[in-house]
């Protein structure tokens, strides 16, 4: 199992070559998407349960970054917590990569808050989704990988909130997000 | 930029700027020119900004990446050509002070990352020659891969590298932390481009081994300054002990730092702990492995309840100092006998080994970096608060008891009256404490980034009031921490103006680093 250390090697070896292409694939992606999860939560376990693709763990990072790196995939999706996220956007920011969508899971006060931005019509069918799902959000988030997983500008920001209680394994703060090629 | 001063001139106009890409692109080709049109250029800020102008206020013309020296040398001729301000860096990791922004809007970013070169490993005497993009993560892999018995020193973070982390006075945690006794020998650029070697120069094949040379030592005037650009550094390795074996010590109660302090300082000075441990508070310690929501639901400090909590879940105390011991086992033996007597007079202390700390993120990382291994674990702590961000303050204090607790008194009401937790830990030198506050902030929330600035502020102002340089300073504080050291009228820094103005006669060399001004800037203080 490669660890976080190994990850950040790897991409720094990427990002030393900032015009350069890396190895071609040896196996094309089937939908041009790097798919990361942190699965230590229950939150986290039921979005890998209901994904058509099976995610890659973030513990596994230097996969994350041989994938995001490839020629055929341009789109790269997670559900981890927020220093994953930072450290993964800002590896694969030196790989052309973007932010398209952005959306914080934060439990607090006994509540649930999402607070997501992207796309007005893809953010405002997640809000409306997790507002039936309640503590089952992240089964929602997973049925809508393939539609966030398009090329987009931020141009939204919606706040849902909802009476959910902190799962016990969970920290009480995650970040999903969609990084895209520039 | 100092608060308040004017902004700086603009650095060249549009048609200059354009005609030295131009020249610039000849010089490196087109790829390694990274210009407005390139999404790559918005790499160069700061990731945890404290300034809410942070993006037009520190947006550089351009970015170039050399590959070696020759090429440095025709960059710095064109830059000075056209007097256009270069910005230096190596890996540019050290997010909380400032990260890969310069210093002010329209300079050329010189970034050195392609040049990763590991010159030389020396196994016999225990050293390496490294190029500025070689991170600790690429060092340590090659010692490793080549069956080396040498240790590095990693810092907290492991995409850091060596050259930038001894020139910032950056700091490790193995008996090699103290990187100003074992950086050895550097080879810089002066702004002329001449190439200078210093320490007894590789003519004599001991440039690595006897930093002292002949003549007057001038290495440390390439330490946090804008003086040249270091392209390769020696530094020393440590060979791999018998063996090592990581300890926690906690203290339950916050002012029992007194009693620990007192203790520990005649183990540091006579050598028992040789290696530079880290005394880190409650929040400091916990933040590897929580996020406070889960034990406080509201704003604002942990309370007492929260405190006790956060304690009993993950078997910390209020101090826990995280160290080391090295050599054979009878040794270590030794010297835990020796530290554990001495300590053991500190109401509320417990021992702990790697045996009981199966799950412990901070124990793990900090037993990786006391064991040479560069680890990443630290980002952790950033989820503290959710989505974090930190602003470090550092100041270097004398190792006793009574300023231990006064700094500590002051820093941790300054951390609540601002809204934060008092994230914080002293560095252990034989004869002094880095006492380094770690301000977690929620990133990109401008309220807290004002919050932190201003935290920064007042616990510079609170260490200038108690006699305790700064060693250090973040891009936003480094003309308060210069102006802070005015001892003799500024003697220090016009002393420092006149060389830097001697050794960069066109001020090209990374405008106000350290609170360094060339004489054409008006940041520079008039006689």
């Amino acid at each position: 199992m490669l660890d976080r250390r190994t990850f950040i090697k790897t991409t720094l070896l990427a990002t030393a070559l900032p015009a350069l292409t890396l190895a071609r694939p040896t196996l094309a992606s089937k939908v041009g998407l790097c798919l990361v999860v942190d699965g230590s939560c229950r939150d986290a376990r039921q979005f890998v349960d209901h994904c058509e693709v099976t995610p890659l763990s973030v513990s596994d990072a230097a996969q994350v970054l041989t994938v995001l790196a490839r020629d055929d995939v341009q789109r790269g999706f997670g559900l981890t917590r927020d220093s994953h996220f930072f450290l993964i956007e800002q590896m694969a920011g030196a790989l052309g990569y973007r932010v398209g969508y952005h959306g914080v899971h934060d439990y607090r006060d006994g509540s649930l808050r999402h607070t997501l931005s992207g796309a007005h019509d893809l953010v405002d069918g997640l809000a409306q989704a997790f507002s039936v799902a309640a503590a089952d959000w992240a089964v929602p988030l997973a049925s809508a990988v393939p539609a966030l997983n398009r090329d987009v500008t931020r141009t939204a920001r919606i706040e849902v909130r909802g009476n959910s209680p902190r799962p016990v394994d969970s920290g009480g703060y995650l970040v999903s997000w969609c990084l895209h090629r520039a | 930029m100092k608060r308040g001063a004017p902004p700086p001139p603009a650095v060249v106009d549009a048609a200059t700027g354009k005609r030295a890409l131009s020249a610039l692109r000849a010089v490196l080709g087109a790829q390694w020119v990274l210009d407005a049109s390139s999404p790559e250029l918005a790499n160069y800020r700061d990731a945890y900004t404290i300034v809410d102008v942070h993006d037009a206020a520190q947006r550089p013309l351009a970015a170039v990446l050399p590959a070696d020296v020759k090429q440095i040398q025709k960059i710095l001729e064109i830059a000075g050509h056209y007097k256009l301000p270069l910005w230096p860096l190596s890996t540019a990791r050290n997010l909380g002070y400032g990260g890969a922004a310069p210093r002010h809007a329209g300079v050329l970013m010189l970034d050195l990352k392609r040049m990763k070169r590991i010159v030389e490993v020396n196994e016999q005497q225990a050293y390496a020659v490294v190029e500025p993009g070689v991170s600790y993560l690429d060092l340590h892999d090659h010692l490793r891969e080549t069956g080396s018995r040498l240790w590095i020193d990693p810092t907290a973070s492991g995409w850091g590298g060596p050259l930038g982390n001894f020139l910032e006075r950056g700091v490790g945690y193995t008996p090699y932390g103290q990187h100003g006794e074992t950086q050895c020998g550097l080879e810089v650029l002066l702004a002329d481009g001449t190439l200078v070697e210093t320490a007894t120069s590789t003519e004599t094949k001991t440039r690595t081994l006897y930093r002292y040379g002949h003549r007057g030592w001038i290495d440390g005037l390439f330490n946090q300054s804008n003086f040249g650009i270091v392209t390769s550094i020696g530094v020393h390795l440590m060979p791999a002990p018998a063996a090592y074996r990581p300890y926690l010590v906690t203290v339950s109660a916050e002012d029992d730092l007194h009693a620990l302090i007192e203790a520990l300082r005649p183990l540091c000075l006579e050598g028992v702990m040789a290696q530079r441990a880290t005394l880190m508070s409650l929040p400091r310690a916990a933040a590897y492995s929580a996020t406070r929501a889960v034990y406080q639901k509201t704003a604002g400090p942990l309370r007492e309840d929260a405190r006790k909590q956060l304690m009993s879940a993950l078997t910390l105390g209020s101090w826990n100092l995280y160290g080391a011991l090295y050599g054979a086992e009878r040794v270590m033996d030794n010297h835990w006998r020796v530290l554990e007597e001495a300590l053991r007079e500190v109401p509320g202390v417990r021992f702990h080994f790697a045996d009981t700390r199966g799950n412990d993120t901070a124990f793990s990382c900090r037993a990786a970096l006391a064991g040479g291994t560069p680890s990443m674990d630290e980002y952790k702590t950033l989820d503290w608060v959710g989505a974090g961000a930190h602003l470090d303050f550092s100041a270097v204090l004398p190792f006793d008891g009574d300023t231990a607790l006064s700094s500590f008194h002051a820093a941790r009401d300054l951390c609540h009256s601002h809204g934060f937790d008092y994230c914080a830990e002293f560095q252990l030198e034989p004869r002094s404490l880095r006492h380094e506050v770690r301000v977690i902030f929620e990133r990109d929330v401008s309220a807290q980034q004002r919050a932190a600035r201003d935290l920064h502020v007042a616990l510079a102002a609170r260490s200038v009031h108690a006699g305790q340089g700064s060693p250090r300073a973040h891009l936003a504080f480094m003309d308060d921490t210069a102006e802070s050291y005015r001892w003799n009228d500024n003697a220090l820094l016009r002393t420092t103006e006149a060389i830097k103005d001697v050794l960069d006669a066109q001020g090209v060399l990374a405008p106000g680093k350290a609170g360094l001004w060339p004489g054409r800037y008006p940041h520079r203080k008039k006689p």
